[in-house]
This record gives C-alpha cells, sequence and structure tokens, in this order.
C-alpha cells in the first residue's frame, strides 16, 4: 500500500492512495449472504491540500467562491475506492449504485488549506432488492474539529433483499421559484469523471454502460447533484449547510431534464426529472445548519 | 418636439362576455394543438411565455413620457453597469423588439467607457450626424444588421420569372442575391430598416427600464443608414467594426454597422417606483402579436373563447393617442418637425367601422389571393417538382399570413418623391416609420394593460404585419398590381410598408407559435428559435470579446424581469416546467461589467 499503513481493517495513508480501475472491475467479491454483514472498515488520509477547481467548477456550472459543497466527496473518493477494494469488503465495487447523499458542510472550505479525511463504512440496512450500505466521510481542519461530514448511501445487488416495496415519506409540495431545463450532452460523464476521477464504466460510453446493465450511460449523481446547487446559486445558505439528496433513477446520457426548485415547507427543496416522461430522477433538500 | 400621450383605457366588455384563455396541458395520450400549454420549456431566451401584467392609470400615465423621449443632452459620472443591467437592457432591446420572429438579423457589441471615448471620436468625425455626440459614455452599442433574409425570401427566389427564361434567370437571382444582397423585391429590403427603427425606439427605453430611470441612450443610425454614407466614413466605420470584432466571412454575408448607442448617466433621473420599472420590463416582454379577433377569424377547431364576439371596441381616442405616438416617433427618428412627420406618413384605414371600409377589405383580400394564385401558377416546374410541390404549397400557406383582421385596420407608407423631397434619406424614413409603428403599438399594448380586471389577459392587442404588403409588391413588381395605398393617394406614388391590426378584446392569442419558436424540437417547422443572449450580444473588454451569459459552461436560463413571475400557467395555476427559468449566479451577475479604471 504505497504511503500508507494497513491494519486489518483501517488502512492509514500520508499521500493519496491510488486504486487501480482493473482491480475494482476485477476483484472477485463473494456478495453478503443471508445473516451476513459487512464489517466496519476505516480509511484515514493525514493531509491534504484542498486545491483550487476551475474545471470542477465549469463542468458543473458552479461559481467561484468557497470550495464546492461537494467537491469534498472527490477530495475523498480515493479513500472510498480503497475501502471498496478492501480484501474484507464483500460487496463488489462494480454494481454498487449510489442512492442517497447526505452533506453537512459545518462551514466553508478554503482553496489551499490543510485538512485530515476520515472515511468508514457501516450502517447496513436490507432493501428491496437488495442490500444499502452507508459510506460516511469526514473532513477535519488543522484543529482537528470537523468541518464537513457526508454520507453515501450505496446499494449492492450482490446481498439479499427482502422485496418490500417502501413508501417514499410524504412530502410537501415544492412552490417553484426556480424552473429549468436542462439538455445534458452525451460526452457529461467523461467530462465529470475527468475532473472527478470517477471513471466508472457505466458513466462513460454507452457500450460500456450496456455491460453493466444500462441502456446507455448515465450521469454520475455526484454531477447531477452538483448541477443542481450550482442552479440554486443565491438561494444556498453561504456558511453551514446541510444536504440531502435521493438518486431515485439514473439520468440517461444524453437527455433532456428538467429542474425545479423553491420552497419545501421550512427547507429549500430541489428535484430533477425526466422531461419526457416527468419521472423524478433526483429530489432533495436544503437545510441551514443548526450547529 | 414630441407631444405628451395620455393613456385612453379601452373599457372591458360585460362580466358575461370576459373570456380568457384558460389553457391547459393535454391530457396524456390526447393529440397536441397549438391552443395546448406547451409540456415544457427549453430555452436560453430572457422571454419565455409570458402574461401581461395589470398597471394602473396612474402607473401608465407615469410611464407615457417613456413613448416620448427626447436625446440626452450630456451624460455625468455614474455607477458602472452590472452584468445584470446590461441583460435586462439587452432583453428588451435586440433579443426582444418587435422582430420578425424568423429573422436572426440583429446583433450587438457593447464596448465600455474606454472604447466608448473612442466610438465618440469616430462619430465625432462623421457627417449626417442626427444630435451631437455626448462625452463620457458608460458604454456603446454597435449594433449589427444583415439583409432579411428567411425562407419566404428563398421562395420569392423562384417568383417573377418568364416561363422560358427561368431554368437562367432564377440561378442568376439567387447569384445576385448571394454576393450583391439584392432583393427579390423592394419592401424586402425595406424590412431590414423597418426592423432597425423597431429596435432603435426599443433600445432608448430599454437603457432606462433597465437601469430604473438613471441610464439613457443616444442613438446614431444616420451615417449608417446607406452604403453610401457608410462608404463617406468608411475608414471610421471600419474601425467600428473592427471594435465589433467583425469578420471578413460575415461582412461578404452583408453584415454592416447600422446603429450605434451611446448609453450613460442622464444629469437628471426619470423616477418611477421599483415596482412600476419592474412590471413595465415584465410587460415589454410580454407583449407579442395578437392575430385573433374573437368570431371573427378564429380556426374552426380553437377553443369556445375564441368564438365569442365580444362588445368592445378600440375607442377614437385610444386611436388618436396612439397615432399621436406615432407620429412622435416618426418626428424624433426622422429628424422632422411633427407636422412634417404627419404630411409624409402616409395612412389609410380600412377596417369594416369606416364607410365602404368592408367592400376595401374584400377588395384587398381579393387582390392578395389573385396575387397568390398567380405566384403559385408561376413557380418553375422544374423547382417545384423534385421538391415535392413544397415552393408552391409554402406559397398558398401564406395566405395566412395576409389575413387582415381586426377592429382598427391601417395600412402605412411612404411617398419616396416626398421623403427626398423633406431633404431624407429613404432607408432613414423607413427606419423612422418602424419605429412609428413599433411605437404606435406599444402605446395601444399598454392601454391593453391599463385596469386590467383580473379575469381578461389583455384589453387590447395588435398585430404589425408586413405579409400583406410584400404579397401586394409582388403584384407590383411581377404582375402589374398597384401600390395597396394607391387607391387612397391617387395623387402620390405611395409605397405601403406595413399594416396595423388592432384588436379590442379579452383572450390572449395561443402561444403556439411561440413553442414553435421556442421548442428546439421543433425548429424549423415555421419560423426559427428565438435568440439566447449569448447568441447574438457580445462585450468587449480590452481585446476581449465575451459573449453575453456564456461562461464556465453555462448559458443563461433566466427570464428578464421574472421577479414580475407573469409566467403562463394553465386554468389551475399550474406552470409549465422550464418556464419561469433560474436565476444568472448572482455573483456573475452582480459583477461590474467594465472595471472602473478601464
Amino acid at each position: 500500500m504505497v504511503g500508507g499503513v494497513m491494519s486489518e481493517r483501517q488502512l492509514d495513508f500520508d499521500e493519496v492512495p491510488k486504486t487501480s480501475l482493473s482491480k475494482l472491475i476485477l476483484a472477485r467479491k463473494p456478495g453478503l449472504e443471508p445473516g451476513e454483514s459487512i464489517p466496519r472498515l476505516e480509511a484515514h488520509l493525514r493531509s491534504c491540500i484542498v486545491p483550487t477547481v476551475p474545471e470542477y467548477r465549469a463542468v458543473c456550472g458552479l461559481t467561484s467562491g468557497p470550495l464546492p459543497i461537494l467537491y469534498p466527496q472527490i477530495l475523498a473518493e480515493p479513500l472510498h475506492l480503497a475501502l471498496a477494494s478492501h480484501p474484507d469488503m464483500p460487496l463488489p465495487a462494480m454494481g454498487l449504485v449510489h442512492v442517497r447523499q447526505s452533506v453537512a458542510q459545518i462551514r466553508p472550505l478554503l482553496e489551499g488549506e490543510e485538512v485530515g479525511i476520515s472515511c468508514w463504512l457501516e450502517g447496513q440496512r436490507t432493501a428491496r432488492r437488495g442490500v444499502e450500505a452507508d459510506i460516511h466521510t469526514a473532513l477535519r481542519d488543522e484543529d482537528g474539529q470537523v468541518i464537513w461530514r457526508g454520507i453515501s448511501t450505496v446499494l449492492s445487488k450482490h446481498g439479499p433483499g427482502d422485496g418490500l416495496k417502501r413508501q417514499q415519506p410524504e412530502q410537501e409540495p415544492l412552490v417553484v421559484r426556480r424552473s429549468a431545463a436542462w439538455s445534458i450532452p452525451g460526452n457529461q460523464g467523461r467530462k465529470y469523471a475527468k475532473v472527478s476521477g470517477d471513471w466508472n464504466p457505466i458513466h462513460t460510453t454507452a457500450l460500456t454502460a450496456k455491460l453493466f446493465g444500462f441502456k446507455r450511460a448515465i450521469a454520475h449523481g455526484m454531477w447531477t447533484l452538483a448541477r443542481a446547487l450550482g442552479e440554486m446559486d443565491e438561494d444556498l445558505p453561504t456558511h453551514s449547510v446541510g444536504v440531502t439528496a435521493s438518486f431515485r433513477r439514473p439520468v440517461l446520457l444524453p437527455s433532456r431534464v428538467l429542474f425545479e426548485s423553491g420552497e419545501r415547507g421550512e427547507a429549500l427543496g430541489f428535484e430533477v426529472r425526466e422531461a419526457k416522461s416527468g419521472r423524478v430522477c433526483l429530489s432533495g433538500e436544503i437545510n441551514p445548519l443548526v450547529r | 418636439m414630441q407631444k405628451p400621450l395620455s393613456i385612453q383605457p379601452i373599457s372591458p366588455p360585460p362580466a358575461q362576455q370576459r373570456v380568457s384563455r384558460q389553457a391547459v396541458f393535454a391530457e396524456e395520450g390526447e393529440k397536441r394543438n397549438r391552443y395546448h400549454l406547451p409540456t415544457s420549456l427549453d430555452s436560453a431566451s430572457p422571454v419565455g411565455f409570458r402574461m401581461r401584467v395589470p398597471l394602473s392609470t396612474t402607473e401608465v400615465n407615469a410611464v407615457l413620457p417613456l413613448l416620448c423621449l427626447e436625446r440626452p443632452e450630456a451624460f455625468v459620472p455614474g455607477p458602472v453597469a452590472t452584468e445584470q443591467e446590461l441583460f435586462e437592457e439587452a432583453s428588451l432591446g435586440v433579443l426582444s423588439s418587435r422582430q420578425s420572429t424568423n429573422f436572426r438579423g440583429h446583433r450587438q457589441v457593447t464596448v465600455g467607457p474606454t472604447e466608448s471615448k473612442r466610438v465618440a471620436e469616430l462619430l465625432r468625425s462623421m457627417d449626417h450626424l442626427e444630435a451631437p455626440v455626448l462625452d463620457g459614455a458608460a458604454y456603446t452599442h454597435i449594433c449589427l444588421a444583415r439583409p432579411y433574409r428567411t425562407p419566404f425570401t428563398f421562395l420569392l427566389t423562384f417568383i417573377g420569372h418568364k416561363k422560358g427564361l427561368s431554368l437562367g434567370t432564377v440561378p442568376l437571382r439567387g447569384i445576385r442575391k448571394t454576393l450583391w444582397h439584392e432583393d427579390d423585391i423592394p419592401t424586402i429590403g425595406y424590412l431590414q430598416h423597418l426592423h432597425l427603427g423597431i429596435w432603435m425606439d426599443a433600445m432608448e427605453r430599454a437603457a432606462l427600464v433597465a437601469s430604473h430611470g438613471t441610464r439613457r441612450a443616444n442613438v446614431f443610425s444616420a451615417p449608417f443608414c446607406t452604403e453610401a454614407r457608410r462608404k463617406e466614413h468608411a475608414a471610421a466605420t471600419a474601425e467600428l467594426e473592427a471594435l465589433a470584432g467583425m469578420t471578413t466571412q460575415e461582412r461578404r454575408l452583408g453584415w454592416r454597422v447600422h446603429v450605434v448607442t451611446q448609453v450613460g448617466t442622464a444629469p437628471h433621473a426619470v423616477s418611477l417606483s421599483k415596482s412600476t420599472w419592474r412590471k413595465l420590463g415584465a410587460n415589454l416582454v410580454s407583449f407579442r402579436s395578437e392575430r385573433i379577433q374573437p368570431g371573427v377569424n378564429q380556426e374552426e377547431k380553437a377553443p369556445t373563447p375564441y368564438h365569442q364576439r365580444q362588445d368592445m371596441d378600440v375607442s377614437d381616442d385610444t386611436a388618436f393617442q396612439a397615432g399621436r405616438a406615432g407620429y412622435n416617433a416618426f418626428a424624433h427618428w426622422a429628424g422632422v418637425d411633427r407636422e412634417k412627420a404627419k404630411e409624409l406618413l402616409l395612412m389609410e384605414r380600412v377596417d369594416v367601422l369606416t364607410d365602404g371600409g368592408k367592400e376595401r377589405l374584400r377588395e384587398i383580400r381579393t387582390e392578395l389571393g389573385d396575387i397568390t394564385d398567380r405566384v403559385v401558377d408561376n413557380i418553375p416546374l422544374w423547382a417545384d417538382l423534385p421538391t415535392g410541390k413544397l415552393l408552391s404549397s409554402s406559397a398558398a400557406r401564406g395566405r395566412k399570413a395576409f389575413a387582415l383582421a381586426g377592429q382598427r385596420i391601417y395600412i402605412g407608407g411612404l411617398d419616396r418623391g416626398d421623403v427626398q423631397g423633406a431633404g431624407l434619406e429613404w432607408n432613414r424614413a423607413v427606419r423612422a416609420f418602424g419605429a412609428a409603428a413599433a411605437r404606435s403599438a406599444l402605446y395601444c399594448e399598454l392601454a391593453g394593460v391599463t385596469e386590467l380586471p383580473a379575469d381578461c389577459d389583455l384589453l387590447a392587442g395588435i398585430c404589425l404585419m408586413a405579409g400583406p404588403v410584400n404579397q401586394n409588391d409582388v403584384g407590383k413588381q411581377f404582375f402589374g398590381y398597384p401600390d395597396l395605398l394607391s387607391q387612397a393617394y391617387p395623387d402620390k406614388e405611395p409605397t405601403s410598408l406595413l399594416v396595423w391590426t388592432l384588436k379590442a378584446k379579452t383572450v390572449a392569442d395561443p402561444i403556439g407559435n411561440e413553442e414553435q419558436l421556442m421548442n428546439p424540437a421543433r425548429k424549423g417547422a415555421l419560423v426559427d428559435l428565438r435568440c439566447a443572449p449569448h447568441e447574438v450580444v457580445s462585450l468587449r473588454s480590452g481585446e476581449r470579446l465575451t459573449p453575453m451569459r456564456k461562461r464556465e459552461g453555462r448559458v443563461n436560463a433566466e427570464r428578464a424581469f421574472g421577479d414580475v413571475g407573469n409566467f403562463v400557467v394553465d386554468s389551475q395555476g399550474k406552470e409549465i416546467p422550464g418556464n419561469r427559468g433560474s436565476a444568472w449566479p448572482r455573483a456573475w451577475a452582480e459583477e461590474q461589467a467594465w472595471s472602473v479604471e478601464s
């Protein structure tokens, strides 16, 4: 392990780890049998410098300012991949579907700032068609204070599902304040992959996406979410902010989707829907963070 | 001096006759037509599908001085314009001023204060200036235009040829059109100048409305109104073209500098409440042509509200004030006094409310129909047959564009001899005519939203039409027909230029045509898409030309004056997805367009 020390289930790195895509694709994982559970796995990066991210901003349509709220997820991506490729991880990395994301930004991060990153895998749940797990991420400043937290919930079909359809919680209607159509080009997945390092083949070409059961390539969920946050711009709380989002269905590439945002109860709600069918691909809420 | 205007509101009909569009979305599986609301809107245009905003009589009277603006006499130092202000100004100008919807023939390059100084020097070096060039412009618009070319003008290439010679004369005319920008019929050439006049008039108000009364526009058109005049100041014009970043290829396509507009802070602001400025801006982007007079020229398949005649009228007083607005505009832009303007503008009223009006309308309809028949017969078979008779069927479909319906219909034009006699360049007079038409229309549209009841879409609408005039011109040029105005002005040699059809009504036209404008999937069905800011407006900063609102992978999705919230909804209040748009990032919108030092 380059630049890192590996205890059994805790990986400590001095430098950003590198995990090859082929290792992730080719790794043979048994999946999860009924009664088995995913072990808690951890990965820590002692420190890294928050970079300037003009290309990321351009790809996601974000203005300049503090570090974009979702970018820490990209900083943590190498640790996520390290967890996914850990020998004790029973679920294959290929085929993990990102179904939910929550983010709590305690304070905006500054480009050039030094931070430490911790990630851990826990929170296994049975879902209708498999098993869900949570990948937690926390960024700490030089004083060790947590300044950013994220939970990415992933679904694997390589685990025992219960077949039960879960009711979506009742949502208050969205009072629309912004409504825009986006035409997403076919190469959007590759553009985002370049700036995020997530070259998962389901995002890059139609051909490779077909190998994994998709009709066409699909947009990265985190791109769709970042683009949505970019669209809301000045509506977002500026300092401490919490974002929750559900990725309900994939955004196929290329495609035309409708973005809407506005008040949903006390929160700022948003949705991305297929323009043709009106089916929701992404829905979420933003709240000022109460510390 | 322009005469002040006062609002003459239009009385709504009795409550039981008040109808509004109440449009609905098509049900699943239902065949959609132009009376349904579009399912969504994907457009970078600042316009969107908008409804008219009611204004009180007090508000409209406060706004009316904006319909008789005199030129600014000086500019004073003021705050640097923000990107948002420039966007809103462009939205009321080049991006929405009443233009043929399928003609993308205008572009604007806006230069900052440093280049504005140079532009002022260049202007001062020119003759034929219609007003003093002012110092201290905050920015300057260099306005480019090209000859009017659309699918209709392509069709015209095949019209008016002798049967045996058409195989040679059609390509020859095509070559002359392409290389020397010659027009098939003169009125097509005049369309470019009518549009420029409309744009010029809109620009004066746009600067004021976007700055909430602080900035004024000083528009120069006369030095650029003919090729000969441009040649008189060839070096200065070339420098303006260079500032505008014009390429050789664009020159070859006929793009030229036609108007230069200085904008600066006025010594005295026009004071209106913020809400009035915003409502006015939102109205200006919502006004659009109204072709349907309910109960007169609606389609059979139109919903019930369009079938109902309504007891309401465009009063004499309203028409009088609209006429005054038009004469004001003509005098202002042609640089003549109002009495001369009245003498030069030729107007014939041809509606059913005038004596013999019905017969005259029938006569015009018959004449235009006959010309259409002759056009269809005259299209060379060698071109028509291989295209599946596309040319002749398109020509026959043109009849729709000639439908003259309304309570008040005027044909307007100019006499070339009179214009020359007044010492005016013909093109400048045509531009002034376009401005006069637009301003009189604007007066009617403002009357149509004054004290607008909640159960009405509007109280008056207008359609400015060039179609009947162009068709008459086809008849004049190729088949020996007289000008539409010949009967009314037997002692003159009139050239009719536009037709006004004014309607008092409470139900707005369907937005089907606009959907064709804005829905990329239907591009080319009838008309082109409305322009996005980045397609037609550029900002020059030093050596750099930047398209407006195209930045870091994003283009505009904001609807200008969208804060007023006048977006089309269905009868249940549901909005068209995508129509409301999304504001441009605030950090970018609030940026100063040019640094203070520059």
